[in-house]
């Protein structure tokens, strides 16, 4: 009796770690997969020119040659553009942090006509396409002379983004409504329960918004192309743009585009590391990454 | 003593405070839904029925776009085939992907926050970036075609040859599951443990509890994932513009690439907007179909 237990267990922890081993080869697998392309940008931008024509293909670097990082960096003035998307990128993610907070307590918080029924407009909002809006928006921003500056970038970010709004709520109602009960007893009013008590709570909230807002300023193309005309305000997505139709155009070196592939991803992969536990969670609460 | 006009407008003052209050609160989000979705929602379906190349007056031209549209141009029929096939490419393989993938994340092996985000990391560099990544990986003399070199297929020049462009495209966005996967992560993570226990008492195997346990479970998220990244692919544009510029002939065309050209480079802006109004009508039944599919695959709990 006590030996078929013990070989049936026996038999029980064979399969475990058959089990055990077959995730950790599809892991592998998945892990060349989407790392891959990364590594492979990271060789190539320490190649020199004469090691990308090799046959065959040479996956390592022949040398250490880290030349294509200062040309790329030069070939287009990256310098200004990593100042412009900052001053952009960080104007933005206090716009959205602001009236998002103040949005989303509204919207959790606070009983008010209209307040449910205009929620669910919020969210229906979050389906629009971008493109059935985006041709009277910028006639808009014309009429008032904002087209060539990082206005259209910028000030939207201060009237609440639904998907961060969505975000604060959600979080907002997780918290206890004695909380609210007890600081008007104390004779708090409204911005004071926002301010003084519960904003201070939202600390891990708001910091998965302010890495989504990040992360999307800095790699919005589209409205950055449609907004911007002048070299002078030009943003590094727009930057890695030119230095693609360059290389289009003949300029033969693999390695620059590379290069300046990797130092344009740096901000995105550091800020990713930093603040991963709150992205993570902020996309299973929300399941989106507020674009 | 109070005179009866004071006393009653105090009491609706009082009445009245909390809701003055709340919209006061939600007032940043009135004046942009307001102004940058109502009001472009409306003035896109006004400038469809105009001619307007930026200057001087919008000229009303009735149906002329729409006509044009439907019937005058060829380059419209050729995008909507690009997006559409796109859309099939990618929806279907990512789902299953990102589903797959997030199955993969929720064993319970030592080193899966390491695994996690290696697998994000590519949705995090993301827009310009990532497409640039992607041309050097889909060069003709790449790593991808060396790859192929060693099993003896010589590969096609992935972004310049006209029946690979778009399936290169599809591959770039199989190899970014992102958000997706962590959220189909998080909806594994909610399965509650006792259904599982329920199919070991009847004797079940791990794919009786795959199929009759797992699947419906994450159904509402797969279905969540199916409708957003359908609504975002239907919309893609820096792929092409950065990658391919639409080429070779239009084997990239994406909707949008061809919509921004007619608005931001021709600066046709009212046939732009018939245009972009018919890619949300389109979006929009295509949302109403998904949602109608549902019923017959997504489990709601509590549902018969």
């Amino acid at each position: 009796m006590s030996a078929l237990t013990a070989s049936w267990s026996k038999s029980k922890t064979t399969q475990r770690r058959l089990r055990d081993v077959l995730a950790y080869i599809l892991l592998a697998v998945g892990f060349v997969w989407f790392i891959f392309p990364l590594f492979w940008v990271i060789m190539g931008s320490l190649k020199t020119f004469e090691d990308f024509n090799q046959i065959p293909l040479r996956i390592f670097p022949s040398a250490l040659y880290f030349g294509n990082y200062p040309s790329a960096w030069t070939s287009v003035p990256f310098g200004r553009y990593f100042i412009n998307t900052a001053i952009i990128v960080s104007l933005s993610v206090v716009g959205e942090l602001v009236s998002a907070s103040i949005v989303g307590f509204g919207f959790s918080r606070l009983k008010f006509w209209g307040r449910n029924f205009l929620f669910m407009v919020l969210l229906s909002t979050m389906m629009l396409p971008f493109w059935v809006v985006i041709i009277p928006r910028f006639l808009l921003y014309r009429d008032i002379g904002w087209i060539g500056t990082w206005l259209p970038l910028i000030v939207p970010s201060y009237f609440a983004n639904p998907v961060y709004v969505f975000l604060m709520r959600q979080f907002f109602m997780t918290l206890p409504a004695e909380l609210d009960d007890a600081a008007k007893i104390d004779g708090c009013n409204e911005l004071g329960i926002f301010w003084r008590i519960l904003l201070p709570l939202t600390k891990p909230v708001l910091a998965t918004i302010a890495i989504f807002s990040f992360i999307n300023v800095w790699t919005d193309f589209v409205k950055q192309v449609i907004y911007l005309s002048q070299d002078s305000t030009y943003t590094v997505a727009i930057g890695l743009a030119f230095l693609r139709w360059q290389i289009a155009q003949g300029d033969p070196v693999p390695g620059l585009l590379m290069a300046a592939t990797v130092f344009t991803s740096l901000p995105m992969i550091a800020i990713f590391f930093i603040g991963q536990k709150y992205m993570v969670r902020g996309i299973a609460l929300t399941g989106r990454t507020g674009t | 003593m109070q005179s009866p006009r004071t006393f009653a407008s105090n009491i609706s003052w009082a009445k009245l405070r909390p809701h003055i209050v709340g919209w006061a609160f939600i007032s940043p989000w009135l004046v942009s839904f307001s102004f940058l979705m109502v009001y472009p929602f409306i003035a896109s379906f006004v400038l469809s029925f105009t001619r307007y190349q930026l200057i001087g007056e919008a000229e009303f031209i009735g149906f002329e776009n729409i006509q044009r549209m439907l019937f005058g141009d060829e380059r419209v029929a050729d995008a909507l085939q690009v997006t559409f096939t796109y859309v099939l490419l990618t929806v279907p393989a990512g789902t299953a992907i990102s589903v797959f993938v997030a199955i993969l994340l929720n064993q319970k092996v030592r080193g899966i926050p390491f695994f996690r985000t290696s697998f994000y990391i590519p949705s995090v560099i993301g827009g310009v970036g990532l497409a640039l990544l992607w041309t050097t990986i889909l060069s003709a003399n790449g790593p991808v075609n060396a790859a192929l070199g060693w099993v003896g297929i010589e590969g096609p020049n992935w972004l310049f040859d006209t029946s690979w462009a778009l399936p290169s495209l599809a591959l770039k966005a199989l190899a970014t599951a992102g958000a997706a996967m962590l959220i189909i992560l998080a909806a594994l993570q909610g399965v509650p443990q006792h259904l599982y226990e329920a199919v070991d008492l009847d004797g079940g195997g791990e794919w009786a509890k795959f199929w009759h346990v797992t699947l419906p479970q994450i159904s509402p998220a797969i279905f969540y994932n199916v409708i957003v990244t359908t609504i975002g692919v239907m919309q893609s544009f820096v792929e092409a513009f950065i990658m391919t510029n639409g080429g070779p002939g239009t084997a990239t065309l994406f909707y949008g690439l061809y919509l921004y050209r007619q608005a931001f480079e021709f600066y046709r802006m009212g046939y732009a907007s018939a245009l972009a109004w018919m890619i949300f009508l389109i979006i929009l039944a295509l949302t109403f179909v998904n949602f109608r599919i549902a019923r017959f695959w997504v489990y709601y709990e509590g549902e018969e």
